[in-house]
């Protein structure tokens, strides 16, 4: 879709179904679509290059325009990419192929809260924030508090099997939803069931969420609901060594206990980071701060059996004022400048497994980066976070304060050393990312992710976007054919 | 010119990427665009310094279409100052010759008549005087609320503390200043402190918010050098001393006896100056109201839609900001919206559709007065 006689027409279609005020060609504004928070299009821009940018952006106001939207796309076989917050780190954002901006944000209506039933429904462009204020209004919550909060959409945090920092206690996105209407790349609106747990079949649900647009786009979402906690406190505790916090975490989660959240830091990141730099606190060995909410007998006494294992195991109580702070600053550090930031080279490498592989799949990728990247002084940060009832997640970073200048050498390393990060995740019986996605960044492995499965994968693509018209490039699914 | 280089282009770098505030930003909340959101305006001016992108006329309406309230900053831990960066976005462009024509035509009024809307001045209702204390309207008082001169000297004569007003009233170089032009604001504002020191009151209350930020945060900047003794203050610190010092005795009037009423913080006093408790603690003092509080009040509390101008150069889009606060008011039960600024009460009569009653500060108190 170049400028061309056909793009005026398709332009012309466009603002047909949405309107001038939700149409736009504008320079400014493919520019502005043409990163999203991945580091490598922010990296392209920062030395003065463009990266791919959509030929139309376009802002639907409702399923019907964006099922009129997709249908014109269909026709001339163009691309597609639905935007939400653009808050994602792995560039599922950038419009490979030029193509549609599909930007849901107009779309942000709350259509219905069932307090009965503790369930929301809203049109996906919702901002978080916003979602969690009208929420909080009537004394319930989503429990959902990614980073990204602020910037983030509902439909971003389905797409990408978002996280956030209760999960441990109140599941990722993808538990917290019970239903989906999505606009297949058809143009045909369908609803997934009514309730998310059922015997009829396998679920349709699931096979949307984490799509990151590739499937179609999703329009609605009924989402469960918690009622706001009569108290939320936290409690530090400092083990000798990861290996031991770790097993004081296994105990936990093992004994079915639900803490809100549960953060263990490696040895580095105690010493290090946040803990030294916002805490003020020089420790050596292992941290750990972990919430309990709900009903106070309930907080009272999960707080009593979390502190009896945790002791057991050798913990040392710091006590909770240095929870609480990290409750009231959890975003600080996603703000420059204390955000990382260009000129550094970084990411979040995190990935998830069951308690046997967790200290393997920690060390392994600390080797790869530590040892693997001596020459560029990589730096690698740990923690475990989002534990699940069989093992937890590990959310582990790279960061080199000088990368090249050269941006094409920039890339060849980045990509290198996320190859590597994922590859070692893969050995250890982990996933390629755990929260964030998969975008671009990730594409080109999900053939070794996925193995011989990969093919029902591309069956299931193949089926529902037989032109490949949905965010082409993504989740490892190629070119528009 | 309030902004130095190496902080523009920090500040430029620091918003570039970052989503962190798009959940506070006024605009972005109506328009929902990227372009419309601090990354996208800083990640727009960072490409236009690399000249990958031109000075186009979506590029510039980008920079005027912005409520320049302090808000994204108010929610920014590393607290860069997106405001004054796109106020000298808009430097540049009045500098190019670039300025949309509204914003041509504004500017050619606030000259010509010292209002944007180039009206003639209605004749004085009270004469100027030689009180100590001196009133600064502002041209959304003198024009478009002018029964706040006549309540301001009922108040005056009721507390005892008469109010002298300047012969001929002018604007102050605010809203110049907000659309870009720093040579116009400078002008004003200095022809407005030799018209102050002329009238030599020992104390200058300035009506409108917006008016009152300039002369307190800007004008000094500007060259001004106010007499050493000479106070200035916002009218809510006037009115909240004067009800301190028991001068002023204030009962609610049948039409809002019993009512809900919830106070609305101008961003020139919340969060630019700071002005937060002076005018509750004269809600506080009025007997039979119930007065209530915006969800997001305070140093938090969302712009009526007039922030940057908007109200004069995108009026559909300052009105759209405007009715969204109205519906936050209704959110809260209250049946009556009080703001500490004229143009903010303006500004939502503009937007509204009566649900809601508007009232100034002022015109409260003195309806008060019996």
């Amino acid at each position: 879709m170049t400028q061309s006689l056909l793009h005026e027409f398709i332009v012309t279609e466009l603002i047909d179904i949405a309107g001038h005020e939700d149409v736009s060609v504008a320079e400014v504004d493919r520019l502005v679509y043409s990163t999203d928070f991945f580091w490598l299009p922010q990296m392209w821009l920062d030395r003065g290059l463009r990266p791919p940018a959509p030929d139309v952006v376009v802002h639907p106001e409702s399923t019907q325009e964006v099922a009129r939207i997709l249908q014109v796309a269909a026709t001339h076989r163009i691309p597609v990419i639905p935007c939400g917050g653009g808050t994602g780190s792995q560039g599922a954002l950038l419009p490979l192929y030029g193509g549609i901006m599909l930007d849901m944000k107009k779309m942000d209506q709350i259509l219905r809260i069932d307090e009965q039933s503790c369930t929301v429904t809203a049109q996906t462009g919702i901002n978080g924030q916003h979602l969690e204020e009208a929420l909080n209004a009537r004394g319930l919550t989503l429990a959902h508090y990614p980073a990204s909060q602020y910037g983030a959409t509902l439909g971003g945090y389905l797409a990408a099997r978002g996280s956030g920092t209760l999960s441990t206690k109140y599941g990722k996105a993808e538990d917290m939803v019970l239903a989906l209407e999505v606009v297949l790349p058809s143009g045909q609106i369908i609803r997934t069931l009514p309730v998310p747990n059922h015997a009829v079949g396998p679920g349709l649900l699931q096979l949307f969420v984490g799509c990151e647009g590739t499937l179609g786009v999703l329009t609605e979402a009924t989402m469960r609901l918690e009622p706001m906690p009569e108290v939320r406190r936290f409690q530090a505790y400092l083990f000798p060594r990861l290996a031991v916090g770790v097993e004081a975490g296994r105990k936990i989660m093992t004994k079915r206990l639900r803490p809100c959240v549960m953060r263990l830091y490696n040895e580095r990141s105690t010493g290090r980071g946040w803990i030294r730099d916002v805490l003020k606190l020089q420790l050596e060995g292992s941290y750990m701060v972990v919430g309990v909410d709900g009903p106070k007998e309930q907080a009272d006494l999960e707080e009593r059996l979390i502190r009896d294992i945790c002791l057991g195991e050798g913990g040392k109580p710091l006590g909770p004022e240095v929870g609480e702070h990290w409750w009231l600053h959890r975003y600080d550090f996603y703000y420059p400048p204390h955000a990382r930031m260009l000129p550094k080279m970084y990411g979040t490498i995190e990935s998830t497994t069951t308690f046997n592989n967790l200290l393997a799949l920690h060390n392994e990728k600390k080797r790869v980066i530590e040892e693997g990247y001596a020459a560029w002084n990589a730096n690698y940060f740990a923690h475990l976070s989002h534990w699940f009832p069989w093992g937890a997640m590990v959310y582990d970073q790279f960061q080199i304060e000088r990368p090249p200048q050269d941006p094409v050498e920039a890339i060849q390393l980045h990509n290198t050393i996320w190859a590597d990060a994922a590859r070692a995740s893969l050995r250890m019986g982990g996933v390629l990312n755990d929260h964030h996605g998969i975008g671009l960044k990730l594409g080109w492995l999900m053939k070794e992710q996925y193995g011989n499965a990969w093919p029902v994968m591309t069956a299931i693509k193949q089926a529902l976007d037989p032109q490949n018209i949905m965010n082409p490039g993504k989740l490892g699914f190629g070119a528009p054919r | 010119m309030f902004v130095s280089e190496k902080e523009r282009v920090e500040t430029i770098r620091a918003c570039r990427f970052c989503p962190m505030c798009y959940h506070a930003d006024t605009v972005v909340q109506v328009l929902r665009k990227e372009t419309n959101a601090p990354r996208g305006r800083a990640l727009a001016l960072y490409a236009i310094d690399r000249g990958m992108l031109e000075w186009s006329d979506e590029a510039i309406e980008s920079m005027y279409q912005y409520s320049t309230d302090g808000l994204d900053q108010e929610w920014c831990v590393g607290n860069y100052d997106h405001d004054e960066l796109i106020l000298s976005a808009r430097e540049e462009i009045i500098r190019k010759g670039k300025a949309p024509q509204q914003v041509r035509a504004i500017l050619d009024n606030l000259r010509r008549t010292g209002n944007p809307w180039g009206s003639a001045e209605p004749p004085r209702p009270i004469p100027a005087g030689s009180a100590e204390t001196l009133a600064f309207l502002g041209y959304t008082a003198r024009l478009r609320r002018p029964a706040l001169v006549s309540a301001l000297r009922r108040i005056g004569e009721a507390a005892g503390a008469p109010v002298q007003l300047l012969g001929e009233e002018k604007c102050c170089g605010m809203t110049a200043y907000l659309l870009g032009d720093v040579e116009g604001a400078q002008a004003q504002v200095q022809a407005l402190a030799l018209a102050i020191r002329g009238a030599a009151p020992q104390r200058v209350i300035v009506l409108d918010a917006d008016c009152y930020r300039f002369l307190q945060l800007r004008s000094r900047r500007l060259g001004v050098e106010w007499p050493a003794a000479l106070e200035i203050v916002h009218v809510s610190e006037w009115l909240a001393g004067l009800v301190a010092d028991r001068r002023l005795a204030l009962r609610a009037p049948s039409a809002i006896v019993g009512k809900t009423v919830v106070y609305h913080d101008p961003c020139g006093l919340a969060r630019f100056t700071r002005v937060i408790d002076p005018p509750r603690a004269v809600l506080q003092a009025v007997p039979d109201l119930t007065l209530v509080e915006f969800a997001r009040a305070r140093e938090k509390a969302r712009c009526c839609g007039a922030g940057g101008a908007l109200l004069h150069t995108y009026p559909e889009l300052a009105k759209a900001i405007g009715r969204r606060r109205l519906q936050e008011a209704r959110d809260v039960g209250a049946q009556v919206i009080v703001s500490g600024s004229p143009t903010c009460a303006y500004m939502f009569e503009e937007a509204g559709d009566a649900s809601v009653q508007v009232l100034d500060l002022v015109e409260l108190v003195a309806a008060c007065l019996g």
